[in-house]
């Protein structure tokens, strides 16, 4: 399925968000920003939880303001702050949910709560942030939704089930037209399983960038003070003061190895750019 | 709508010592009281409340926001709250039913005919009594909700005490006077029927009043 944010605007006092994005069909997609930046408000929006101020977002073309329910069976969500009422257990969120989706899929369900440890007549406000994690993650993909909207759906896991969530994750996309739309303060999780990343500060797209882009052409130049009055500054996105000089993010990691092989250039993972893009100063 | 009732249902299955509480203290006021009218109303309104408890918990923990990322809509959250009270209702009319069959082993059967008028009455009455509260709770949220019903309460009181003082002026009496002609001369029957419109018509209002508030809600 494809989601589409077409110059969506929300405003509240002293926030307003204002997005164009998309997450092709067959495509996962990352949206990261440090806390506040929006992230969650562009969740509830492609939810269709809140009211916009301007523009749409649409599944496949469809407002999602107006989605009949039969399409909402289409999409598995997880939100950061909310789930099943803590007083329920998994038996109760069998029935709920076969009541919910038409396509519920019970003994794989079951099967998964299994695997993951997850015991069935204890209430979920006495399962470990990591259970409830998993709980979410397995409820949102129990039904055959072609997209997942998924807000950190790995916080508060451990490595080991943060690494069998995201196998899942991986099966989920060989299925042909499966699409995700992901939050993540775990940047190792959206480099390994993002095709591209959109990056929001202050409600804004600051970047959008496919992720193998990101990882192979983004780089952070250390220079000193000297260093960097020499260097041609055409690809340079923004500049951070340091001890030593300067730290200079560049999309054209290439260009600045091969004119200035005796300055130190490491390769920037998606933490360094937030970093450098969010409090860097912009020179692009 | 399958879906939302199952959710309540199992969050009241929960509370389930709380319902053999009312049950037991219903059992209590009957045979104390030797009257089932007074148990069945006290069963009747006690185990109404136990929808609002139901939005309760849908608010807890910002439980909105994931509720409505379920295939339904908000026109049938609100309709579902109507019917789970009603069906609360019900089922407390079958416990009572069951209690009144019991009572009949022990020579303290009420009449049938008495006990069904009771039940429709408490029924009809518990029901009015969730319409005024629905709409609050889901404005307001189970927080502010405790005060809001107070206040709700209390301009109701207030214009019920103004109706009071209009109609005790004379002027207004000579106008009311072709009216309670008219009541004079009623049946029963007409009686039950107006009482029924009324009802029906203070339902619907709160039933539109909650979809409207609930269609400018966010989550």
């Amino acid at each position: 399925m494809k989601l589409e944010f077409n110059q969506v605007v929300k405003k509240y006092d002293g926030f307003q968000l204002d997005c164009t994005m998309t997450v092709e069909e067959g495509c996962v997609t990352g949206l990261i920003g440090r806390n506040g930046a929006g992230k969650s408000t562009a969740f509830k929006a492609a939810l269709g939880l809140i009211r916009l101020d301007g523009g749409n977002i649409t599944v496949n073309g469809k407002d999602v303001a107006e989605l009949p329910a039969k399409e909402k069976e289409n999409i598995g969500v997880v939100l950061s702050e909310s789930g099943f009422s803590g007083y329920l257990n998994i038996k109760d969120v069998v029935s709920i949910m076969k009541g919910m989706y038409k396509k519920f899929r019970k003994e794989e369900f079951l099967e998964c709560c299994k695997r993951f440890g997850l015991p069935q007549d204890k209430q979920i406000k006495d399962f470990s942030t990591g259970m409830k994690a998993k709980l979410k993650v397995l409820v949102a993909m129990s039904y055959g939704a072609k997209l997942l909207i998924l807000d950190e759906p790995t916080a508060g896991l451990d490595v080991v089930a943060r690494d069998e969530i995201l196998d899942m994750l991986r099966n989920y996309m060989e299925t042909e037209g499966n699409s995700i739309l992901i939050s993540s303060h775990i940047s190792s999780d959206l480099e390994s399983l993002c095709d591209d990343v959109y990056m929001i500060d202050s409600g804004k797209i600051v970047l959008h960038e496919e992720t193998n882009v990101l990882l192979d052409e983004f780089g952070v130049i250390k220079v000193t003070g000297e260093q960097y009055e020499a260097l041609d500054k055409a690809y340079i996105m923004s500049k951070k003061k340091e001890a030593f000089g300067y730290a200079l993010l560049t999309r054209e990691k290439k260009f600045y190895q091969e004119n200035y092989p005796e300055i130190a250039i490491e390769k920037a993972g998606i933490d360094q750019i937030i970093t450098m893009l969010i409090s860097g100063t912009r020179e692009v | 709508m399958k879906g939302l009732l199952i959710k309540d249902f199992r969050i009241l299955l929960h509370q389930k010592t709380t319902f053999l509480i009312i049950v037991l203290l219903g059992i209590f006021m009957g045979t104390n009281g030797g009257n089932i009218s007074f148990s069945m109303g006290y069963m009747m309104f006690v185990s109404a409340t136990l929808t609002i408890t139901t939005i309760s918990y849908d608010y807890f923990e910002k439980g909105m926001s994931f509720l409505f990322t379920f295939p339904i809509s908000k026109k049938l959250y609100v309709v579902e709250k109507y019917l789970l009270s009603l069906l609360i209702g019900l089922v407390v009319a079958v416990v009572g039913f069951v209690l009144n069959f019991a009572a009949g082993f022990f020579g303290a059967l009420a009449p049938w005919d008495e006990f069904a008028v009771t039940v429709v009455a408490t029924l009809a009455v518990a029901l009015l009594m969730i319409a005024l509260y629905i709409p609050v709770y889901i404005k307001c949220g189970p927080e502010k909700s405790r005060v809001a019903i107070l206040i709700v309460i209390g301009a109701i009181a207030a214009v019920g005490y103004l109706a009071y003082l209009v109609i005790k002026v004379e002027a207004v009496q000579k106008m009311l006077m072709p009216l309670a002609g008219v009541l004079e001369n009623m049946t029963a029957g007409q009686f039950i029927a107006i009482g029924v419109a009324i009802w029906a018509v203070l339902m619907v209002i709160s039933v539109v009043v909650s979809l409207r508030i609930m269609e400018k809600k966010e989550f």
